[in-house]
């Protein structure tokens, strides 16, 4: 009897180990129920895509024809063709270019905001948040007329004072990148303030008085008691501002279309890969560029959580 | 306090206001789409009411409800023959469905690649049709029961063989053609000192050189005045979705005419007679309203455009446009459409049915022809008597005799291949580079040959391989 009981134990134990999680789910079936939603809508949109994609850059496919196993020939193109690099290039230039003074002016901004002596917050919160809710077709109406080369406003305004007009889309393009990265500001700048004013706003107001009364300055205070809080939430719109930087399109886009302007000056990569998955049915070779991408971003954000979220606060 | 709570309504009625102006912005209408043709022309009135009806109406007794896809103004299109249609087949429903351009060419593909869901009768742009000859998903139309082979001789030739897969099917059925000619402002060379009847005006402009005397004396910044949109047309005149390649397939952008009208852009470029705005752009659309362009390169629907969405509405331009052919080489096409039976597609007879009569009778091409000016690729719809009417719109130019001619007898034989609307990308960012920064023409073109030849290798080997008859 004893010996019995012995075995079964040892077996109800030894199968134990498999299947508890197995059970859990039967004996909470009704919950996994609820919260399979997610799970089914993301295997389909989410997972499937992301490894289909995969098996596709090894293959050569226009979306019709049957797949054609083509080893790395995709990769292998792609290091060495002009373009890759031409747009890889001008994505990390804008995408640098743009956000350096972008988050910096949003978290000043967030602070100016913050300080007890601005009145009417909610006002100046919408008004820089307004620009992400803009639909791209005004943004696009709005900033045509304004970088018109014959009629535009702001060349209008440099002519009338004295100033010679700039030909925003033509030479070797060099005002095209300028062009893009004032519309990319203006149209996000409210964004990360708005996530640096609620990581200021969870900055208990003591520190800042015992700061005060120790004899501390405004940019003392800014650097000794903000900054330090700030840095998990810094960090979080770093990350965020890497994957936006790669997968920069709307603005270009909007802008200079598909092939970038003139001389490519515009092309993101985010465009290029759309350019050549949609517009010619190179499947396989857009999803090729899109595990490139996807491995840039995946080195940027740990080079970054890295660089910046050392000695992190826990949240 | 008080005076605080009321600062605060005042900002939520400020809000308000702002994002109602935001929804208002979202309301505007969207810039100008695509080049070709997208953008709905109204019925002409100008125009005499066909007066030649004979429909040949093959196999009656055919039923079924199809589905149509395209997009506009082919809705308005279809309307204009629908009681015709109607009369001969009573018994089959039309289910017309219209998305905006790139969109129903991506439906498309998506539904030919799901093998699900695809419409029985769907419409293909001529800079989209290579994406669909080199791959399976659409109806061989040569095949029976379509025999569609009867009507070719009744096609404008260049016309059927551009839906003509390397392997010899018949993907696409031809709808419209885009003979194309430079249209010209009247009142502008008049003001200029130059004549604008258009028999002088073509005759100062039959070499490239007259063109850029004339060019050079139209153009007058200070007064806001260039003679062309961009210098670029002027290659693209010859480039329209064509000639990037010989009939063996080897790159040919950096030789004969490709280099020869880059030259004469770029002297245009450097003589400043273009305004350097890019086609389709929104400036450019104002630069044309306010009468700042005064030449433009285009397609034989161009005047539609014209006479609908690119005229301002507080002016007349009624009499005041004119035509001539572009110097030295007349035959041009720019633009046109077609009409194909995908492979899933669940009533074919019906479907061919619809096409056959929408494209190949006279009745319902030149219904459409006066509804939008799709100008048919069918020759027998030329005999009515309406193409030989003057158009008052042009200052009486009988506009329609011309396109004919070019379309029947200036078109040279001339080469297209499933590659080319990636090597037309290509080869207008090279066209663009070289005029921007004023570079050597033969340098650029050999650099842009050599990119055309590695970026459409992959496609070229496919359709190669359908050529020769392997299959994988």
């Amino acid at each position: 009897m004893s010996e019995l009981t012995r075995s079964e134990a040892q077996r109800v134990l030894s199968s134990r180990k498999e299947s508890t999680l197995w059970r859990e789910i039967q004996r909470n079936w009704v919950a996994y129920v609820y919260i399979s939603p997610f799970f089914i809508l993301f295997a389909i949109f989410g997972a499937f895509p992301i490894l289909f994609s995969f098996y596709l850059s090894f293959h050569r496919w226009n979306g019709i024809s049957p797949m054609q196993w083509v080893g790395l020939e995709n990769y292998v193109r792609l290091f060495q063709d002009k373009l890759f690099w031409l747009s890889l290039k001008n994505t990390i230039y804008i995408g640098i270019v743009a956000h350096v003074p972008m988050l910096i002016g949003a978290l000043i901004l967030a602070f100016i905001i913050n300080s007890p002596l601005v009145r009417h917050k909610d006002f100046y919160r919408t008004t820089y948040f307004l620009p992400i809710v803009t639909s791209s077709v005004a943004v696009a109406l709005i900033f045509g007329s304004l970088y018109g080369v014959r009629f535009g406003l702001i060349n209008w305004l440099l002519t009338g004072i004295g100033l010679e007009p700039i030909d925003w889309w033509g030479g070797k393009g060099q005002w095209i990148k300028p062009a893009i990265i004032i519309l990319f500001i203006w149209r996000w700048l409210g964004w990360n303030m708005v996530i640096y004013l609620a990581g200021l706003q969870g900055i208990p107001n003591d520190l800042y008085e015992a700061a005060a009364i120790d004899g501390a300055n405004l940019p003392q205070i800014f650097r000794y008691v903000t900054l330090p809080l700030l840095r998990p939430v810094i960090l979080f719109t770093i990350v965020l501002s890497t994957i936006g930087a790669m997968t920069l399109f709307d603005e270009p886009f909007i802008l200079v279309g598909v092939t970038g302007g003139t001389s490519h000056a515009g092309l993101t990569i985010a465009m290029y890969l759309y350019n050549r998955g949609f517009n010619f049915a190179h499947f396989g070779y857009a999803s090729a560029m899109a595990y490139v991408v996807s491995a840039v971003i995946i080195v940027a954000s740990a080079l970054n959580i890295r660089f910046f979220g050392h000695g992190r606060v826990e949240q | 306090m008080s005076t605080r709570r009321l600062s605060r309504r005042e900002f939520l009625k400020g809000t308000a206001i702002l994002a109602g102006s935001g929804l208002l912005a979202a309301c505007a209408p969207q810039p100008p789409a695509p080049p070709t043709k997208p953008p709905a022309p109204t019925p002409t009135p100008y125009i005499t009411p066909v007066s030649k009806v004979e429909v040949e109406a093959p196999v009656r007794g055919v039923s079924g409800k199809i589905t149509i896809w395209g997009w506009p103004a082919a809705d308005k299109a279809y309307e204009s023959f629908l009681p015709d249609f109607k009369a001969v087949y009573p018994n089959i429903e039309l289910d017309i469905q219209m998305m905006p351009y790139a969109d129903e060419h991506n439906k498309l593909l998506a539904s030919l690649a799901a093998g699900a869901g695809a419409p029985d009768v769907g419409m293909i742009e001529i800079n989209q049709i290579d994406k669909f000859v080199v791959k399976g998903g659409l109806e061989d139309l040569l095949q029976p029961p379509y025999n569609a082979g009867r009507y070719e001789k009744d096609m404008v030739e260049y016309k059927w063989r551009q839906a003509t897969s390397p392997d010899g099917r018949l993907v696409a059925f031809p709808w419209d053609i885009g003979p194309a000619t430079f249209f010209y402002r009247r009142d502008l060379f008049e003001e200029a000192g130059l004549p604008s009847d258009p028999e002088e005006v073509g005759q100062l402009t039959k070499t490239w050189s007259g063109f850029l005397e004339v060019a050079k004396k139209l153009t007058n910044p200070e007064k806001q005045r260039w003679a062309i949109g961009n210098a670029s047309d002027i290659v693209y005149t010859n480039f329209a979705h064509r000639n990037f390649f010989d009939e063996e397939w080897n790159v040919v952008v950096n030789q004969g005419k490709a280099v020869e009208l880059l030259k004469i852009a770029l002297e245009a470029r450097r003589a400043g007679v273009d305004a350097k705005v890019s086609n389709w752009s929104g400036e450019w659309q104002t630069l044309l309203g306010q009468g700042a362009i005064a030449m433009q390169y285009g397609g034989c629907w161009f005047g539609g455009f014209l006479k609908t969405w690119l005229k301002p509405e507080d002016v007349d331009w009624s009499g005041k446009w004119g035509i001539f052919e572009v110097p030295e080489d007349p035959g041009q096409n720019w633009g046109g459409s077609f009409l194909c039976i995908p492979k899933p597609a669940k009533n074919k007879e019906a479907a061919w049915a619809f096409i056959e009569f929408a494209l190949a009778t006279s009745l319902a091409q030149n219904k459409m022809f006066l509804a939008v000016d799709y100008f048919p690729a069918y020759k027998p719809a030329f005999e009515d008597p309406l193409y030989h009417e003057p158009d008052p719109f042009f200052g009486g130019q009988k506009t329609r005799e011309i396109w004919i001619d070019i379309a029947l007898n200036k078109i040279k034989p001339f080469v297209t291949t499933p590659m080319d609307a990636q090597a037309e990308q290509i080869f207008m960012s090279y066209v663009a580079q070289c005029l921007d920064q004023d570079l050597d023409p033969q340098e650029v073109l050999n650099e842009a040959a050599r990119e055309i030849e590695i970026q459409t290798a992959p496609d070229k080997e496919e359709a190669l391989k359908l050529k020769m008859g392997v299959s994988k």
